[in-house]
């Protein structure tokens, strides 16, 4: 049985140098958060947010404290281990999209299917289903260039989402939206989380997101307040 | 390879046609330098070499202390040919006198290396491009590339030390590189290097199936202070000469036409990898292993090697007969070895034009992606 908490940190700290002085970005963070349900992260920048995501996520390690994702120690997991547990476990989401500008809208999707060895055809045709359910039939084969933001930004959702990660980490995913393709997106991910079950962790100033978050976590100095 | 699926390379350099371009031109005049150079070494060996390889004899009679035909002086009595004829197994002994000189042409002095040969024998007749091989007094046949340079056609007349001789034929196989063959009669020989009976070399022909070295050995001794070499061990000791002059520097060349074409190759990667490091951050965000990255970098690598050895192998194909049109006396035989050689080069280019950029790639961290 799958346990009800997706994430656990245990006073975690992240510590680096910079100019000569400790930085905290992170500092003693203890958390529990839920699959099934959004979790925002709310504070002013440099409050240690994405900080916390990278943790997550294991794009970053942890100075010290324990980072529990989807029921693993990350701390035990070497750098090619935790790319491999990313695939599999883990969609992110970014604010600037970071689509491959070179790859079609359906490419982008597909990208992880082929990095977990997944053929071709099958690949080809779960992304073009996402595609469709993300509302980008349409705009399947075109580049990213010729997308609108909203547009991106599900196409960068779709891409997080194809291998049906248990967690999706969003930094700010609704940041360079206007209002509509902000809605759009938030829409979209409370249906992640409450009709795939899957944990939504995002950091965001959006008032909108904030306000349809199960849970909001407020950080500031690198602490939880 | 690139995992099967996405066709992520071919889209990036697709993407990135100018640089791509500009990548596989770079590396294409690298390769192009190398086959001229590799061409180039070629045709200087068979070329240079060419007249005395192809001389249908057994031994080679010089002067004591001469062992080459292209860096040595040698002076014989033409006369010893008749001691060595009565030889057993000797079959026909046939003087060649060498002289450096220079020939009038016009208002244009030209230097050549005149060839006496007896006309009576094949031995020392040059292979035919054009008209007689055959000279008698006053006539002459010239290098072919020699006369093209210098707009010589057979029927016209040079003047070789004041004195008129007539191009009755153009041969073949006779461009030394640096400087190029002419052949007249022994007779005219003697008398432009202003001493009968001489000859600088004496080639020997052995009866049926008598075996070279055992020609070799007879002839040893039957003349004072001459040396007999085998026509093999001849032709082999004028290659070493070769090898130990200008072809050394054709290889140095060459190598540094390589080196450029690596520069080349790992400057204008290295810029891609820093251009796309977003897309390595996201490929290692969304789980890419590193073995990955490092095919994905390779084989851009290879592709534009690969596509660079095309284009210089192309641009060769088309700008060596300009090149031999515009300079004559250049020598250019590639062969299908050097060809390979090179492109196994090209290839070992693409693979360490990769080394600089994967370092890069690995400093390419994913966490970046969350600066906006």
């Amino acid at each position: 049985m799958t346990p009800a908490v997706a994430v656990r940190l245990v006073d975690v700290s992240r510590h680096f140098e910079a100019g000569g002085s400790l930085v905290r970005a992170v500092d003693g963070v203890s958390l529990s958060l839920p699959r099934g349900a959004i979790t925002a992260l709310m504070g002013p920048s440099g409050s240690g947010k994405t900080t916390l995501l990278s943790l997550v996520g294991g794009l970053l390690p942890a100075s010290a404290g324990e980072v529990e994702t989807d029921g693993v120690d990350l701390g035990l997991l070497d750098q090619a281990a935790l790319t491999a547990f990313r695939l599999r476990h883990l969609g992110i989401v970014f604010q600037a999209f970071h689509l491959i500008d070179a790859l079609t809208v359906a490419e982008n999707v597909e990208l992880p299917l082929t990095l977990a060895g997944v053929r071709r055809p099958d690949a080809r045709r779960r992304a073009l289903a996402l595609v469709e359910r993300l509302g980008l039939s349409a705009r399947a084969d075109v580049l990213p260039r010729a997308l609108s933001g909203g547009e991106k930004q599900r196409t960068a959702l779709a891409r997080a989402l194809v291998l049906d990660p248990p967690i999706l980490l969003a930094d700010e995913p609704t940041g360079s939206l206007d209002a509509d393709a902000g809605e759009d997106v938030i829409t979209l991910l409370q249906t992640e989380a409450k009709a795939h079950g899957r944990a939504v962790i995002a950091a965001s100033h959006d008032p909108r997101l904030l306000a349809r978050a199960d849970r909001v976590v407020a950080m500031s100095f690198g602490r939880v307040v | 390879m690139w995992p099967r699926g996405v066709p992520l390379v071919g889209r990036l350099m697709a993407f990135d046609r100018v640089r791509v371009a500009i990548t596989v031109a770079g590396i294409g005049f690298a390769v192009l330098l190398m086959l001229f150079l590799a061409a180039l070494y070629d045709g200087v060996r068979t070329e240079a070499n060419g007249y005395v390889s192809s001389r249908p004899v057994d031994a080679w009679v010089a002067q004591d202390g001469t062992t080459n035909f292209i860096k040595s002086t040698s002076l014989l009595s033409a006369a010893e040919a008749d001691v060595l004829a009565e030889v057993e197994g000797v079959r026909e002994v046939s003087p060649l006198l060498r002289v450096i000189t220079t020939a009038s042409v016009g208002e244009r002095q030209v230097t050549v290396i005149l060839l006496g040969i007896d006309p009576r024998s094949e031995t020392g007749r040059p292979e035919a491009a054009e008209g007689d091989m055959v000279p008698s007094p006053g006539e002459i046949v010239f290098d072919r590339a020699l006369a093209r340079q210098h707009g010589i056609r057979v029927g016209d007349t040079l003047v070789v030390q004041g004195r008129p001789f007539r191009v009755i034929g153009l041969s073949r196989g006779t461009n030394s590189v640096l400087t190029q063959f002419a052949v007249v009669t022994l007779e005219d020989a003697q008398l432009l290097l202003g001493m009968s009976d001489m000859a600088s070399f004496l080639l020997v022909r052995g009866i049926d199936g008598l075996p070279p070295e055992e020609l070799a050995a007879r002839l040893g001794g039957q003349v004072p202070r001459t040396a007999v070499f085998t026509h093999a061990a001849f032709s082999a000791n004028n290659m070493r000469e070769l090898r130990g002059g200008l072809l050394p520097i054709l290889a140095t060349v060459a190598v540094l036409g390589a080196v450029v074409g690596l520069a080349v190759l790992t400057l204008l990667l290295y810029g891609a990898v820093l251009e796309q490091r977003e897309i390595y951050a996201v490929l290692k965000a969304i789980g890419a292993p590193q073995h990955v990255l490092v095919r994905l970098v390779l084989f851009q690598s290879l592709a534009a090697a690969g596509g660079g050895f095309l284009f210089g192998a192309l641009a060769y194909a088309v700008s060596a007969p300009l090149a031999v049109a515009v300079v004559p006396a250049m020598a250019l035989s590639l062969s299908a070895d050097a060809l390979v050689a090179v492109g196994m080069a090209t290839c070992v280019l693409g693979g360490l034009g990769a080394v600089l950029p994967l370092r890069r790639v690995r400093r390419v961290h994913p966490a970046e992606l969350f600066r906006a």
